[in-house]
């Protein structure tokens, strides 16, 4: 349960940002396929992401951070529950 | 309303813009300023003064709601290469939030920044008068960023933006003689760094706050939609559109 919780964390933080529905938010979700995640929507979702799981993401991580599943991985390495 | 007369004086040899294209070139300003009637007379006189100055590049920018001077350049046989837009904000103290951490800082550009900054004048910035017209070979109007770039570091109006450490983008501006409006003059993200360019801009406003400026102005090309989308973002007003004229004499 708590990692459905989780998840939801991260899909409602890029859903937040982004404007869209959770529903509409999976983990192939990929960066610049949308107009609404674009580069300028993207460190407003590195923002809520640290913000909700309290830590901080190296900028290597940030450039890396393609796909909502790519962000739950990079989440994972900073020993976040996900 | 300014006269022809007064036209041609506003009209300038461009050397700079030279030094790239390796032809003489001009600019005429303030053409949507001259009085319908003697608009015809107005573009004559220009190009015939540009044409006594060995001018090969003609180039000059008009409001873009200004039909009658559009018409007046078409029948003088200019091209329309390019639209402009100038933006301007004034409540600096308005802008995005982001963590510390997340904002880039800024430093004087040094001559060791040098070889950097020509690769992502050269790689990454695709817009520009030049860059949009398509009689101007690319290699020429890449060469004129990198000139660009290069000048304002020499004039000291230029400062390397660094997250942790990486260089990532630039920012140049100039400080207007009361110092409380700046004008923008370039901004840019290394292409692998473009995700920073909201920071990157925000930091620069911030920065200039901080300084006491409480006004800022700057012109970019319509056709760089990413950075009109950032623009929107930071809250600028978009005053005046401009479509520029080229004519090869």
């Amino acid at each position: 349960m708590t990692q459905t919780n989780d998840q939801d964390r991260v899909r409602s933080a890029f859903s937040e940002v982004l404007g869209l529905p959770l529903e509409s938010i999976a983990d192939d979700l990929r960066y610049a396929t949308i107009p609404e995640w674009d580069s300028i929507a993207h460190m407003s979702v590195v923002a809520a992401l640290e913000d909700r799981f309290g830590v901080m993401i190296d900028m290597d991580d940030v450039i890396d951070m393609n796909t909502v599943g790519k962000a739950r991985e990079i989440l994972k390495k900073y020993g976040c529950d996900v | 309303m300014i006269s022809a007369s007064e036209a041609i004086e506003r009209a300038r040899l461009t050397p700079w813009d030279e030094r790239a294209l390796g032809m003489k070139t001009a600019e005429f300003r303030d053409l949507d300023q001259v009085d319908d009637a003697e608009l015809p007379l107005a573009i004559e006189a220009i190009e015939s003064w540009a044409r006594s100055q060995g001018v090969v590049y003609l180039f000059g920018r008009v409001d873009s709601n200004r039909l009658r001077a559009k018409r007046a350049l078409s029948e003088a046989e200019f091209e329309a290469v390019e639209t402009s837009l100038t933006l301007s904000k004034s409540n600096l103290d308005t802008l995005p939030s982001f963590p510390r951490h997340m904002l880039p800082t800024f430093r004087d550009a040094m001559p060791a920044d040098l070889p950097w900054l020509k690769t992502v004048a050269m790689k990454d910035f695709h817009h520009g008068r030049f860059l949009e017209d398509p009689l101007v070979d690319e290699t020429l109007s890449r060469q004129r960023t990198i000139n660009w770039v290069v000048d304002l570091v020499e004039q000291g109006h230029l400062r390397v933006a660094e997250m942790r450490g990486h260089a990532i983008g630039f920012h140049a501006e100039r400080l207007r003689a009361c110092g409380k409006i700046a004008d923008l003059i370039l901004t840019g993200t290394e292409s692998k760094y473009a995700m920073y360019a909201l920071p990157l801009w925000t930091a620069a406003l911030q920065s200039l706050l901080a300084r006491g400026v409480d006004h800022c102005e700057t012109l970019i090309s319509s056709a760089n939609v990413g950075v009109i989308n950032l623009y929107v973002r930071l809250d600028f007003k978009f005053e005046t559109s401009l479509t520029g004229y080229r004519k090869i004499l």
